[in-house]
């Protein structure tokens, strides 16, 4: 198993000596080397970093796009994944809300359900919405995130469309070791994590609790409804500015999340690895009203509750030339959502008692070998169960169980000669999706085949030339296909219909791309392409019922780039820059959501300049998101057409940190200057908000 | 001089050039270059649920102006003579724009109370009237200025579980208006229709003065034949069941006349109703098609028009002076407006706006 896929590859124990060297290398990277490889135990302000300067050699060309976002310890406390995320070139974050909310993420254009998402290398959305998956991380847990754009690497199963994001957990290497931290913050927020991590020779253990909570009653600006001018003007009336807007307060949008967590390895043998992870959570989310205008007092009594059981077993070996590992790991999600509510008026909400159940299995083998000649071979073998059952609880109604049988086969050659680099990584799977109702189960008026074969297949192939250590070119392409996910083809036997005839999306995508570096500097510059076939919409048929249908061609264009700069030990800036256009690939006139991309900025940037002074360190981090393509006349509007937020808009967050002895103390303040933002159809975002937080380490 | 570049400068410099490449990257959203507009029009509302916009058809000429600007992708346009197009931008936004028909600029916008999802709206005096699904009133605004100018209480007429009434369309006739209610009970997942009124009001005491119960559920937009002083309601029931019907209700005596055809005998659930030369015309919903058809009012006879998609129907307008009705198809990569002539009863032409149509009027 790679070093990368789980963070849990670690040494024996330092000597002090030996520790005393390597905590004087991690402030020589932290200081001036922006592109290190990240480290289990990754310095404590480090930002994020990229592949480079310690990775050796260079990433496989498949993988020149990938990202590593490593969160300092003041992220971890007063940050979200939301945010990490929307630093990163190429990635954009949709999201209504905090934790608990709805978070999408989309990799160069592609649909947020072509994203798939792992956590230690395991994937978890194998037949569900990846947002299903993000949305309630404490990053406190979270050692880094990985993120590949384009593909899967070679020992993680399936071959999504739009990328793939993998989470990994914290998993520190040194010894027996404890945090505590404490936070509070605006709008009822209150945090508290700790961990203590033992171990002794062959055993290592730790143990993980967090709790994260707030009201979330945030101040949020609205145009009450309109989006021109008051009163009557014959020649037209000007839209709405920033300015025009009301202050209002979120309500019924509180959050309490908590979580455990345990993982424990044994190692018998320097080349042999054992162990186990156990993840238990459960989250209360208030559901706000669905609209920002409606009255802020209006009752709206709907809720969800989330709880989350993961167990995780896994082996490995690591030979001088060779290396191989399995993975065995299961996962159950019961999503219980209730509205006791009489709804908004005429919102149609309310009288909801429903519970989601999704069981997941995924059982995978995996090895490498390094063969003669520069050649290397590996292989992944992965069956996975997907199983979703829905309850309708107010009228005690049980709908039949739907289950995905995955099994997939992927094979990587990769061949190294001189500077050249030549990849291949071929995957198939065969998928079998059966529902186990007693009669024909039928929804909507379509009826549903009791079971559905389907293959599918996927090449890659990359090629990498690096004439300077420094310095190296990339290039990159292949097909990818996405399978509907269970919401998409059964529906929710509410709003949305099923569609059984639903079929996958495919799609090609490829990037060239460029990285050098030099001490204290990293750059990477990457021309992406993707375009994708049969797109996955969700469609409206009347004002409350929706379907998924299989919809236009997509194809969308982009330049990305990455540039990182720590030129003295003080000082390190991190500018990630995104430009895409999407191409009307389907021919006739005007613009239309199927064609485009809806909601994605064509350009999206962000600067985080970090200054460290001794013991002090202020990290200001801004975001900057252009234009969206939004309506049929593809002009800009603050309030568009759902309400979402096409003009530009921006946003600067700035955190201070002290940290002595053992001590960590940081205040943070985010959405500085108040933007009245809003991210995804109708749902606010908040507006300035403060927080702070005291971290104890031993 | 030798001016090293900072890496902090280089990153200003690159957020000042990213806006410029922004305006370069959206370089297609240029206003559409001013195009003077006809006399007589269509206009029409464009969607795909995610996001709207307005576009006008030139009826005595090859005239079009597609995506002038945007709209909720929830609306629903009328148009009661004069300068002024109503458009309402239905549930989520919640308000009222009113278009300039000579500049086709929006002029003004109101908002109505939040998650009151407005359906129809009628013109008396300089008042609009407006029918909302999610209150239990018939609000009532001034034309200049969108300000309020007073309400009618129609809640009697509400059911027990959601005490809404569910006002869905709106008709002046002789001085009174007529608002017919679908009393949904919006309590199941699917909205079970109960039993609907059409109510009698008076607009200058703003008090209903009558009701009567209707004995198909559910009814949609209703037309209106002056000469007759008959109105029309085409009630569709229950989805996917055909159990409304078509009835027509003498004013005169405020009590429904007759039924002009049952959905039985037109296959499928009817939609809005257009009144023109004697006929209404309609689609007609079936799980394979949607049929555009012109019922005869007298005999109850329907006519085959077009066969559409199921769901593909977007609207309908009807030129009374050339004797053309407009009808939109929605069908997924084909979605035109489609120009029917009633003197031939053919199809004379189709125009793509590059969206589906969702909804139509006539200006002339």
């Amino acid at each position: 198993m790679p070093h990368s896929r789980n963070g849990l590859h670690f040494p024996p124990a330092p000597r002090p000596l030996v520790r005393i060297a390597r905590c004087a290398l991690f402030l020589f990277w932290a200081a001036a080397a922006p592109c290190a490889e990240p480290a289990p135990a990754g310095p404590r302000d480090t930002l994020e970093l990229k592949p480079g300067r310690a990775e050796r050699p260079a990433p496989l060309p498949t993988q020149a796009g990938k990202t590593v976002i490593v969160p300092t310890d003041v992220d971890r406390q007063l940050g979200n994944l939301g945010d990490m995320l929307q630093r990163a070139a190429g990635v954009h974050v949709m999201r209504s809300g905090g934790m608990g909310d709805y978070l999408g993420v989309s990799i160069r254009g592609a649909s947020e359900s072509q994203v798939s998402v792992y956590v230690d290398g395991v994937l978890r959305n194998q037949a569900n919405d990846p947002s299903l998956f993000l949305g309630d991380w404490d990053l406190s847990r979270v050692e880094r995130i990985e993120v590949y754009k384009g593909l899967a690497p070679d020992d993680m199963p399936g071959a999504p469309m739009g990328g793939a994001i993998n989470i990994v957990t914290r998993n520190k290497a040194d010894g027996p070791s404890a945090h505590a931290a404490l936070g509070a913050g605006s709008f009822g927020s209150l945090r508290a994590n700790g961990a203590v991590d033992y171990r002794r020779e062959t055993w290592r253990g730790r143990f993980e609790a967090a709790r994260n909570q707030a009201d979330g009653d945030f101040p949020y600006y609205d145009d009450n409804g309109t989006e021109f001018q008051p009163g009557r003007h014959p020649d037209g009336a000007q839209r709405l500015g920033a300015d025009d807007l009301t202050r209002k307060i979120r309500r019924n949008n509180a959050h309490a999340f908590s979580e455990l967590s345990a993982d424990l390895s044994f190692r018998p043998a320097p080349a042999l690895e054992a162990g186990a992870q156990a993840d238990v959570s459960r989250l209360r989310k208030e559901v706000p009203e669905p609209g920002p205008n409606l009255d802020p007092n209006e009752g709206v009594g709907a809720f969800r509750e989330s709880d989350r059981v993961s167990l995780r077993g896994y082996g490995r070996w690591t030979g001088t030339d060779a290396e191989a590992s399995f993975d065995l790991s299961g996962s159950r999600l019961a999503d219980v959502y209730v509205d006791t509510s009489k709804g908004g008026g005429g919102v149609g909400l309310g009288y909801d008692d429903d519970r989601n159940a999704y069981t997941d299995l995924l059982a995978s083998l995996w090895g490498r070998a390094k063969g003669t000649g520069g050649l290397t071979l590996s292989a992944l073998l992965s069956y996975g169960i997907s199983g979703y059952a829905y309850t309708d609880r107010l009228e005690d109604r049980a709908y039949p169980g739907i289950y995905r049988y995955t099994g997939e086969g992927k094979f990587t050659p990769v061949y190294v000669l001189g500077r050249h680099t030549v990849e291949a990584i071929l995957s198939a799977a065969f998928i079998l999706e059966e529902h186990y109702g007693h009669r024909e189960f039928s929804y909507g008026g379509y009826p549903v085949p009791a079971e559905a074969w389907s293959e599918h297949a996927s090449l890659r192939l990359g090629y990498q030339y690096r004439p300077r250590p420094w310095l190296w070119f990339s290039a990159q392409a292949g097909n990818a296909y996405r399978v509907p996910t269970f919401l998409e083809r059964f529906g929710d036997r509410g709003a949305i219909l099923a569609n059984p005839a639903l079929r996958t999306e495919s799609g090609v995508n490829g990037s060239l791309g460029a990285h050098g570096e030099g001490r204290g500097y990293s750059g990477d510059l990457q021309a992406f392409a993707t375009e994708g076939r049969r797109i996955i919409t969700l469609m409206q048929n009347s004002q409350f019922v929706m379907v998924y249908r299989n919809t236009d061609a997509t194809r969308v264009l982009g330049l990305e780039s990455r540039l990182s700069a720590a030129p003295r030990s003080w000082t390190r800036t991190d500018l990630d820059l995104t430009l895409m256009k999407a191409v009307n690939v389907s021919g006739g006139p005007g613009a239309s959501g199927y064609k485009l991309i809806p909601y994605r900025p064509v350009t999206q940037a962000s600067l985080r300049q970090t200054l460290l002074y001794g013991r002090w360190t202020l990290a200001a981090t801004g975001y900057y998101q252009g234009l969206a393509y939004p309506n049929a006349s593809n002009q800009a509007s603050l309030f568009d057409s759902y309400s979402h937020n096409t003009e530009w808009q921006t946003r600067a967050d700035l955190d201070l940190s002290w940290r002595v002895k053992h001590l960590l103390i940081a205040v943070g303040a985010h959405n500085l200057f108040d933007q009245r933002l809003f991210d995804f159809f109708n749902y606010p975002l908040p507006g300035r908000n403060f927080s702070a937080c005291l971290q104890a380490d031993y | 001089m030798n001016r090293d570049l900072s890496p902090n400068r280089t990153a200003l410099l690159a957020g000042a050039a990213l806006l410029g490449l922004n305006a370069c990257m959206t370089g297609d959203k240029e206003d559409p270059a001013p195009v003077p507009v006809e006399k007589a029009i269509l206009f029409t509302l464009t969607s795909d649920y995610k996001t709207g916009g307005y576009s006008v058809i030139g009826i005595d000429s090859e005239f079009v102006q597609a995506n002038i600007d945007p709209v909720h992708s929830d609306a629903v346009v009328r148009y009661e003579g004069g300068d002024d197009i109503f458009i309402l931008n239905r549930l989520g936004r919640d308000n009222a724009q009113i278009i300039d028909r000579h500049n086709l600029k929006t002029v003004l916008q109101f908002p109505f109370e939040a998650g009151s999802n407005p359906q129809d709206i009628a013109l008396k005096d300089s008042l609009l009237y407006v029918a909302f699904l999610g209150t239990d009133k018939i609000g009532i605004f001034h034309q200049g200025d969108g300000k309020a100018a007073g309400e009618i209480d129609v809640s009697a007429y509400g059911d027990s579980t959601d005490n809404l009434p569910e006002t869905f369309d709106l008709q002046f006739a002789g001085g009174a208006l007529y608002a017919s209610t679908q009393n949904m009970d919006t309590k199941p997942k699917y909205w079970v229709p109960l039993i609907p009124h059409l109510l009698k009001i008076d607009p200058v005491s703003k008090k209903v003065i009558k009701a009567i119960e209707l004995p198909y559920r559910n009814p949609g937009i209703m037309s209106y034949d002056s000469a007759k002083g008959m109105l029309y309601i085409p009630c569709l029931g229950s989805y996917g069941m055909n159990d409304g019907g078509i009835l027509a209700v003498d004013l005169s005596k405020f009590e429904v006349a007759d039924t002009v055809a049952t959905e039985e005998e037109l296959g499928g659930d009817v939609g809005g109703t257009l009144f023109h030369a004697g006929k209404l015309f309609l689609d007609v919903n079936t799980p394979t098609a949607d049929k555009i058809i012109a019922v005869s009012t007298e005999t109850g006879k329907a006519q085959d028009i077009a066969q559409l998609e199921s769901y593909a129907a977007g609207g309908m307008a009807i030129d009374a002076k050339t004797s053309v009705l407009f009808f939109g198809d929605k069908k997924k990569g084909a979605a035109r407006v489609h120009r029917f002539d009633l003197a031939t009863f053919k199809e004379s032409s189709e125009v793509d706006l590059g969206m589906a149509p969702i909804d139509m009027v006539v200006i002339r």
